[in-house]
């Protein structure tokens, strides 16, 4: 398909100049303004007719590409490339401005995704960069834009190479591959994922003292003894359902590339989501600020794998503040059995109606766990001893905000479990570690 | 701001000539007109320069001279009207120095060729003035100005009705001016026709080749691959051949070299002979082109 040629402002500007002109030579009549004004219109008219004339058959067709060095995965905050060879097949030479299309996402990091240059026919040009991903998702390079234009800026023809690729920027954790892994978490949190649901399970284990969060009912009184009480443990039989709750709210955007908070919520959920479904559990994912940005029900098999895998790859901040409250009115209604709420929050209050939405979710039998960032512990320490003092000066107003938060919770009876800028994996290992000693408990 | 200078100075002396001429002719007791004239040259030149500080204070300087103006004219008219002359003679001056400065092509051109017919109608007055005898003050020249433009009205409007008329613009020549006014011609497309995109920035040219873009400290690691193939990309490459706008400035010569032949051979026809080759390349150019404001990639 042809392009047509477009007169830049600069051209019409300067065709408008020209007129003017010679409006004014047609007012004085005499020479000199006439011939400047017939010169300098004749010389842009003289401009666009020989650019148009040149560049009439410019169209795709003129451009022979390939993609070269080009990466299709990227870890988020490491560096990707590519390298796109074009052709100019056409007859004639041009001024040209070649651009490959990016998204803000891909932050260029050495070479150059445009090229303003003078393109002889026949020849090639090749554009390199090096790109970082700064964000999660999949993201398309192309189309290449291939400008002519006119040497005096008067006028352009801009046709687009269609060739786009495809960038998958993810993560360190492999969301959901499957197959053995060689993280020392996998390796911890596949054994104690393990989750149980009070009151589930047969086949005793073993017997360990009394904590106060269990059920009387599991208290083995043969066993105990005045002022030593112990528990019957069992192993898990039915399969079990687990829903994540990430925060997708402003504040969950502290940190640094690919290290936000919300970027180690999404890696520690996509460890719980691998083994809970390699185990045979159920899993949900709802991502909430102060609405549900996605809402993934409870479930198994490839599809749902699939629909959490993109929900967790695609999850970015947003402009709204976390509301707890909503979330768990929106659990309560959408929840019909008993699950184990892993929240991975950063509120910035906590008042009377999260209260209620918690109690009213533990009465139902759900189980909420809490992983908190600790939001100025997002970020890496700052080395001269002014720098810290000011940022704790900062850092005061959001850190009493998180210990209101916090004792909120612990007089709720919460189970909370902070995160600082190295995720809350290990803090989710720890919770594994502390359930599979519960595990069972009947 | 480098390129502002040579503008400048190839562009400013048509104005100052025409200004000086005619000053030239005024009697030495009339200080408010020329002091005024030097005033007003002076915030001219500082208007050409593209600091935003100096233009504003170089707009502020002009106001307060407005003011000034009006001011003089309200309580001692013939100081008044000497100022205001003085501004006249000035303007071309000043429609100079806008044209110098960057800004949209278009305007600054027309502010040129504003500046050209001013200053023609100051030297045709200043002649007028000079040959019937009359010594030119400041009031004499505002009169005649006035007059001449009024004379050139009806002098095309007669022309145009078949009445016949006088048209004093168009029988004035002044061989110096028009030396000058080609230098400054020259001077001011020699800033603004330098070859670019249809968004400003500057295209690759055989003079501002010398340093060749080497490939840059990246602020990363990149691994001998990467960086062996970032070595081979495209580097800005410069025309190759015949210059890309020759053609145009070709054209531009060959219209203007028509043009003074036509009106010598025969000064009637050369109006019809410019209006219908403009139309027509209009036509032409309207039809194969869209006029678009593109999004810079």
């Amino acid at each position: 398909m042809r392009t047509s040629a477009m007169l830049s402002p600069r051209g019409s500007g300067a065709l408008g100049g020209g007129l003017g002109i010679l409006v004014l030579g047609f007012y004085s009549l005499n020479v000199l303004i006439l011939v400047v004004g017939t010169a300098f219109t004749g010389f842009v008219l003289a401009a666009l007719i020989w650019f148009s004339l040149t560049t009439r058959g410019f169209s795709p067709a003129n451009f022979a590409y390939e993609r070269y060095q080009n990466s299709s995965e990227v870890i988020v905050g490491d560096i990707g490339s590519m390298g796109l060879r074009l052709v100019n097949q056409g007859r004639t030479g041009f001024y040209a401005e070649i651009f490959d299309s990016h998204p803000d996402s891909l932050d260029i990091v050495a070479g150059e995704p445009r090229l303003v240059t003078w393109w002889p026919p026949q020849s090639e040009k090749r554009l390199v960069y090096a790109f970082r991903a700064v964000r999660r998702g999949e993201f398309l390079l192309g189309p290449t834009v291939v400008v002519a234009h006119e040497p005096f800026g008067f006028a352009f023809r801009v046709t687009t190479v269609e060739n786009p690729w495809t960038v998958d920027a993810a993560l360190r954790v492999p969301l959901l591959a499957a197959g053995p892994s060689t993280f020392d978490h996998d390796r911890r949190i596949e054994g104690g994922i393990n989750l149980p649901i009070r009151g589930m399970g047969t086949e005793f284990r073993s017997l360990r003292e009394y904590q106060p969060s269990d059920d009387i009912r599991a208290v083995a009184w043969k066993r105990s003894a005045m002022g030593r009480l112990y528990v019957r443990e069992f192993e898990r039989e039915t399969p079990q359902d687990i829903v994540l709750v990430v925060d997708t709210g402003w504040r969950m955007g502290a940190g640094g590339v690919g290290s936000t908070a919300l970027d180690r919520a999404v890696e520690t959920s996509a460890l719980v989501v691998r083994y809970a479904l390699l185990r045979g559990d159920r899993v949900g994912l709802l991502l909430w600020s102060n609405q549900a940005d996605l809402w993934v029900p409870v479930g198994r098999g490839t599809d749902l794998a699939a629909a959490i895998r993109r929900g967790l790859t695609e999850s970015s901040v947003g402009p709204g503040a976390f509301e707890a409250g909503g979330a768990f009115e929106f659990l309560d209604q959408n929840l019909k059995k008993p699950a184990h709420l892993l929240v991975f929050a950063a509120p910035g209050h906590w008042a009377a109606r999260e209260s209620e939405g918690y109690s009213t979710l533990s009465r139902k039998g759900h189980l909420l766990y809490f992983f908190l960032p600790d939001l100025p512990e997002m970020y890496p320490e700052l080395g001269e001893e002014t720098s810290r003092r000011v940022a704790a000066l900062v850092d005061a107003p959001e850190k009493s905000r998180r210990n209101q938060v916090v004792a909120a919770l612990a007089a709720l009876g919460a189970p909370v479990f902070s995160y600082d800028r190295t995720g809350p994996t290990e803090a989710m290992v720890e919770l594994s570690e502390h359930l599979r000693a519960f595990r069972g408990v009947a | 701001m480098r390129e502002v200078w040579p503008s400048m100075v190839l562009a400013f002396p048509v104005a100052i000539y025409a200004g000086a001429k005619v000053l030239g002719s005024a009697p030495a007791s009339q200080a408010g007109f020329a002091g005024m004239f030097v005033v007003m040259l002076i915030l001219a030149i500082l208007s050409a320069f593209p600091y935003e500080r100096v233009l504003l204070w170089a707009a502020g300087a002009q106001l307060f001279a407005t003011a000034f103006i009006l001011g003089a004219l309200y309580f001692a008219l013939g100081f008044g009207v000497q100022l205001l002359a003085g501004s006249l003679l000035a303007a071309p001056a000043l429609l100079v120095g806008y044209s110098v400065r960057p800004g949209p092509l278009g305007w600054r051109l027309f502010a040129f060729a504003f500046a050209l017919a001013i200053g023609l109608g100051l030297l045709a007055a200043d002649q007028g003035l000079t040959s019937s005898g009359v010594v030119v003050s400041a009031g004499e020249l505002i009169r005649e100005f006035i007059s001449l433009n009024i004379t050139q009205a009806l002098g095309l409007y007669g022309l145009l009705a078949s009445t016949g008329g006088v048209i004093p613009l168009r029988d004035f020549f002044d061989p110096d001016f028009i030396v000058l006014a080609a230098i400054a011609g020259a001077g001011l497309l020699f800033t603004s026709l330098r070859p670019q995109t249809a968004w400003g920035d500057l295209l690759p040219s055989a003079g501002a080749m010398t340093s060749f873009l080497a490939m840059e400290e990246a602020p990363v690691d990149l691994g001998p691959d990467l960086t062996s193939t970032l070595e081979g990309r495209s580097a800005p490459e410069p025309a190759s051949g015949i210059p890309p706008g020759v053609p145009g400035l070709l054209g531009g010569c060959l219209a203007a070299v028509l043009a003074i032949a036509a009106a010598f051979v025969s000064p009637g026809v050369t109006l019809l002979l410019i209006a219908t080759g403009v139309v027509a390349a209009l036509g032409f150019t309207i039809a194969v082109m869209r006029r678009t404001l593109p999004a810079h990639p």
